[in-house]
């Protein structure tokens, strides 16, 4: 064996990968020679290829090299699947649908399509789910007392190397390995539920095999040896990868369920060694000089609006009272000058020399002055009726106005006179 | 990590530092090929320290849209704006580290612009110090060592218009 090999070179002097190196460990049992087993990651994508390509109900008759050449097409050249597809033919992947010769039809051998699942899973999880499905049925066999002593032993024992090979390997990962060997490699199960199982079958074991306690307690010592190492796999990973700075060691799954989980202080260990520049907003004088020419202080409380002009107008009700009282002299003027200094006079002919409208508003006056108490006139109407189709006053009653000054009330001072209210009205 | 490098780093991560004589050449070298240059400024202590700023014509262009940078907002600025002109008296000179001020008449100043007191007693206590724009001591308060890393041409537009900056009681 060259040193070359043992630096994780393939037999065609590719540097093997962390997952094509397991999976030549897992094959080497049974190849026949050291280039029996592929050195690219991309000739196990044409065998799942493949494999998909008689996934379907319509290769349940067979599929010509033509036809799975269609089925896998940009998987790869046309050369590599037909030096692939002679290797599944001669290690009898794809069968030939009837043993004839020059058969062009292939089946898939279901083995081989297991084979492929199988590969992915142990080469990307470091063939612990064996060890676990090998605990978990060895613990069904002994309940279910299926086995002899010598069976269950057997199975004892396997289970104690399974975990102890893994414990040995991980240990020298762990003592040698470098960060990126052991970033390829923490697909190890660090879980104690591996080691509670081998707990459970110890304690199975000593109820139903008590002859058998020894092997079971050693499984149980070679289980926790295994989650021992596989945590100080993991805490170099971290304690190296965080001094290392290097966030490509955690998946970001991993990273979205720390930032959902882990508690401020846990978070800040991250960045403890981190150097920061500080804190410094951005200002020179353009923004400063900006900021000056546009400040507008903002006021801090409403203030009241100031109070309205005073009115230029005096007391209203004043006002009002006044207006009415000139009303009211106006109109007893008016009546004065009718009456002429006489205690009563005829309306009719100074009514009918007025005209309309002067004439209504006239009558209106006196009547005003009729209704008001504290007024010495009085207005009496006959029944007679004038009617002058021509003249503007075309009919109206004949009425006296008569002043009875003796009996007129004293308006109270702040009374709107009564005249006035009629005026109004 | 070369001491020239982790001089450099420690002094963009602590904003001034003292440097020996032996590396401030070296930092001073590098600085001034990454467009900055060292700056002398007084420590707390009075002792020469040296902080970084952006050459003449390399600072980054924070108007336009490639560069995004985090702005004070107008009380800070105001309230800076106050100190320069009450600490900046000798306008030939440079500003920094000007005429230490006390704190009360740097709070009375900004109030007398119409200025919440509590934002600008905020301003002037938490975010400019921060900022390293200020620095408060027994004295008062003092232009920071962040105004001394302003670039010449941007001290000389202050100057030009120096006159609109406000001065507190001075400006009465």
């Amino acid at each position: 064996m060259s040193d070359d090999i043992q630096l994780g070179l393939g037999f065609s002097g590719r540097e093997r990968t962390p997952f094509l190196r397991r999976l030549s460990a897992l094959v080497a049992p049974v190849a026949s020679d050291a280039g029996a087993v592929i050195d690219d990651e991309e000739m196990l994508d044409v065998a799942r290829a493949v494999c998909g390509a008689f996934s379907h109900q319509d290769a349940a008759g067979g599929l010509t090299r033509a036809q799975i050449a269609a089925r896998v097409s940009g998987a790869c050249p046309a050369e590599v699947l037909d030096a692939r597809l002679n290797v599944f033919v001669r290690l009898g992947l794809l069968r030939s649908l009837m043993d004839k010769k020059h058969q062009q039809r292939y089946v898939l051998d279901p083995a081989g399509y297991v084979g492929v699942l199988v590969f992915d899973r142990i080469a990307h999880r470091g063939g612990i789910d064996e060890l676990r499905a090998l605990l978990d049925r060895t613990a069904d066999a002994i309940r279910s007392k299926q086995g002899s002593v010598a069976e269950v032993a057997d199975a004892l024992e396997s289970c104690r190397a399974g975990f102890a090979v893994y414990a040995n390997r991980l240990q020298q990962l762990v003592a040698d390995a470098t960060l990126a060997e052991l970033v390829a490699e923490r697909g190890f199960d660090a879980d104690d539920r591996l080691y509670q199982t081998a707990e459970e079958l110890q304690t199975l074991v000593t109820d139903l095999y008590p002859e058998l306690d020894t092997p079971a307690w050693k499984l149980v010592e070679e289980a926790l040896r295994y989650v021992d190492a596989a945590e100080g796999l993991l805490q170099r990973v971290l304690s190296e990868g965080g001094l290392a700075l290097n966030f490509d060691q955690l998946d970001p799954e991993e990273y979205l369920t720390a930032a959902r989980g882990a508690s401020l202080d846990e978070l800040a260990v991250v960045a403890v060694d981190v150097v920061f520049d500080p804190a410094t907003p951005w200002v020179d004088a353009g923004a400063i000089i900006e900021t000056l020419e546009q400040y507008q202080p903002r006021r801090a409380s409403r203030e009241r609006p100031s109070d309205p002009p005073p009115s230029p107008d005096t007391d209203p009700i004043a006002r009002i009272q006044t207006h009415a009282a000139g009303v009211a002299k106006r109109c007893a003027l008016r009546a004065d000058a009718l009456l002429a200094g006489k205690p009563e006079v005829e309306l009719t002919d100074a009514l009918r020399a007025a005209g309309w409208p002067a004439a209504g508003h006239m009558l209106a006056d006196i009547l005003a002055l009729d209704t008001a108490k504290e007024q010495p006139y009085r207005v009496r109407f006959s029944d007679a009726l004038y009617v002058d189709a021509e003249a503007p006053l075309t009919y109206i009653s004949p009425a006296v106005l008569c002043a009875d000054r003796t009996a007129a009330v004293q308006p109270n001072a702040g009374d709107v006179p009564a005249v006035a209210q009629e005026r109004a009205a | 990590m070369t001491d020239t490098a982790f001089e450099l780093a420690a002094l963009r991560a602590q904003r001034t530092r003292q440097l020996s004589p032996a590396t401030r050449g070296a930092v001073a070298y590098v600085a001034e090929r990454l467009g900055q240059r060292l700056v002398e400024v007084n420590d707390p202590g009075g002792s020469i320290c040296h902080t970084l700023g952006w050459a003449d014509g390399y600072e980054p262009l924070p108007y336009e849209e490639t560069f995004s940078v985090r702005r004070l907002s107008p009380v800070p600025q105001l309230a800076l704006a106050t100190c320069i002109g009450l600490c900046w008296r000798d306008r030939d000179a440079s500003p920094y580290p000007g005429e230490a001020v006390p704190f009360n008449d740097a709070v009375e100043a900004n109030v007398a612009l119409g200025v919440d007191r509590k934002h600008v007693v905020g301003a002037l206590r938490g975010e400019l110090q921060f900022a390293g724009l200020l620095v408060e001591s027994d004295e008062g308060l003092r232009l920071g060592p962040s105004v001394a890393a302003w670039p010449p041409a941007q001290v000389e537009l202050l100057r030009r218009t120096a006159n609109s900056l406000p001065r507190g009681a001075a400006d009465g």
